[in-house]
């Protein structure tokens, strides 16, 4: 018997959750971005809770910024950046990409993924996640897209601490508030050198504190 | 006793719920501009240029010194260090639409929304776009300084100040910095001694140097943007302190376009209106083209601290 177009799925019919109208859509109240990618340079380093960590900037797609052209084409930019020693970080560097699109009230925010905005009394808040970041950060010396920093970097680094913790030194005995914040500073130095051992350090077999990553083959933009 | 007249009787006929005033209260926003900032490069106008993108050379004038030479001995060549930074524009634009019964309804008060302000507001849309455009920058330099989650201090000022004067920077520096950064630094100079001084500004400089100058910190001209952008998973920002020579601008317009347009004086805007008389509106767009980008990286610094 020849079966028709009506009883082709036995009269049977799926349904789906129901959507808003679109006038009452939820939208984030923030103003539009446009989508990114992290980037680092070799001098660009920074002590986050004991460690020493790449600190990452953002190549944004937006035409008319650092030569991204009319399309949002980030080649050029990319070249340039490129040149003077940056390394693009490749979205897959995070399972599922570190970019995250949002319908906003007046087009697409772009956030990182560790950036999740959220409405609190009317206003708009973005409710971070610094430890996936810095996690996230650690991994991608671990996995081989940064290379470990070259010692000078770090030690420039240590050099300035340092000589703001002998001008506090001059300044405790006559002003509370050096005084007070000294200490703070000289710990900050002292981890700062600390963190710099161990990024050095060779991994030692069976010990159980956390080794210095070892870079792996450098890997492209996807 | 009966009949009396009262508001409640009147409301809605011969008395109205509400009335507008005579004069529009602007909403507070950020209104600070770097456009035409004496920071900030003016490169040449890309009109009649044949390409959308302006190279800037940048030569090592200065950079060699001349060496003592030995009697009878020839002098070698020395290279002469050239490379060049780039700007690309593109169109930045703005639209809004106005019905015919909202422009014919409007009370003809100053700053009301009419077609007229719609267009003169452009100006301001693209000082926005343009210092946005231009605090966005702070995170391609490869110096920086500040540290995660920790307020700016007068030490980080002064350590931005150091980098550049190590890099030989020279000019007037100026601080982009967000208006919480520099709420944190005032906050770090009460704990200050010594001869240092905030030097806030007034009316005339603000004339002078636009909206969003907020004063003068040790030798370096201090500018306040909401713009600034956010950093580090959204936990800081980062702002920056620039020499004269770190940042360029291009610009082009799209003027002189046929059919009828304004041309805001003095800038790359063009405001068109469009009629759409079917539904019954006329549409204002504003637009100009606008490209910038890092022209010296050692002419500038990043400027990190907590949101």
């Amino acid at each position: 018997m020849a079966a028709t177009f009506g009883t082709i799925g036995g009269g049977q019919f799926e349904g789906r959750a129901a959507a808003r109208p679109q006038v009452m859509r939820e939208l984030v109240r923030l103003d539009p971005s446009t989508s990114f990618w992290y980037m680092h340079h070799p001098a660009r380093w920074m002590l986050v809770k004991g460690e020493w960590l790449p600190w990452l900037s953002k190549l944004q797609a937006d035409p008319g910024v650092s030569n991204v052209d009319q399309g949002g084409d980030t080649a050029a930019s990319e070249v340039a950046k490129r040149r003077r020693g940056w390394t693009i970080i490749p979205w897959d560097a995070e399972p599922g990409g570190y970019v995250v699109a949002y319908d906003g009230v007046a087009g697409t925010v772009h956030l990182s993924k560790w950036e999740v905005p959220k409405q609190v009394a009317g206003q708009t808040r973005i409710q971070s996640d610094s430890d996936g970041y810095w996690a996230f950060c650690k991994r991608l010396v671990a996995d081989g897209y940064i290379d470990l920093p070259d010692p000078d970097f770090i030690t420039i680094q240590i050099e300035r601490q340092q000589k703001k913790v002998d001008e506090w030194r001059e300044k405790a005995p006559s002003s509370p508030f050096h005084r007070d914040a000294l200490a703070n500073e000289e710990a900050l130095l002292d981890g700062m050198r600390a963190a710099m051992e161990r990024l050095y350090a060779p991994p030692v077999v069976g010990d159980d504190a956390p080794a210095a990553p070892a870079p792996k083959p450098r890997r492209g933009r996807a | 006793m009966a009949n009396e007249v009262y508001f409640s009787g009147l409301s809605g006929n011969a008395r109205v719920a509400a009335i507008l005033n005579q004069f529009v209260v602007t909403k507070l926003t950020d209104t600070a501009s770097l456009v035409n900032h004496p920071s900030i490069t003016q490169l040449r106008s890309m009109n009649g240029s044949g390409s959308t993108v302006v190279q800037v050379p940048v030569v090592s004038w200065g950079a060699n010194a001349m060496a003592s030479v030995a009697e009878n001995s020839t002098v070698s060549n020395t290279a002469l260090t050239t490379t060049n930074a780039n700007v690309t524009i593109a169109r930045q634009a703005l639209r809004r639409q106005i019905s015919d019964l909202a422009q014919l309804t409007s009370a003809g008060i100053a700053l009301d929304v009419t077609l007229d302000n719609i267009a003169a507001d452009m100006v301001l849309a693209y000082n926005k776009r343009v210092t946005t455009m231009i605090a966005a920058l702070s995170s391609g330099f490869s110096s920086s300084v500040g540290s995660t989650t920790v307020d700016l201090t007068v030490a980080n000022f002064y350590a931005a100040i150091f980098q550049l004067q190590l890099n030989s920077a020279d000019g007037m520096f100026t601080a982009i910095l967000h208006p919480q950064q520099i709420n944190d630094l005032i906050s770090s100079l009460r704990s200050e001694t010594g001869p240092g001084q905030y030097l806030a500004t007034s009316q005339d400089q603000v004339q002078a140097k636009g909206p969003g100058f907020r004063g003068n910190l040790f030798g370096v001209d201090i500018f306040a943007s909401a713009n600034v952008p956010t950093a580090t998973a959204g936990v800081d920002y980062l702002g920056m302190m620039i020499a004269p020579g770190a940042i360029g601008v291009a610009t082009a317009t799209a003027a002189p376009i046929l059919g009828g347009a304004t041309i805001a004086s003095q800038s790359p805007i063009l405001v068109e209106i469009e009629r759409d008389a079917s539904s019954g509106s006329s549409i204002v767009v504003g637009s100009a083209f606008v490209g910038v980008a890092e022209l010296d990286d050692l002419r500038g610094v990043g400027i990190l601290s907590d949101l």
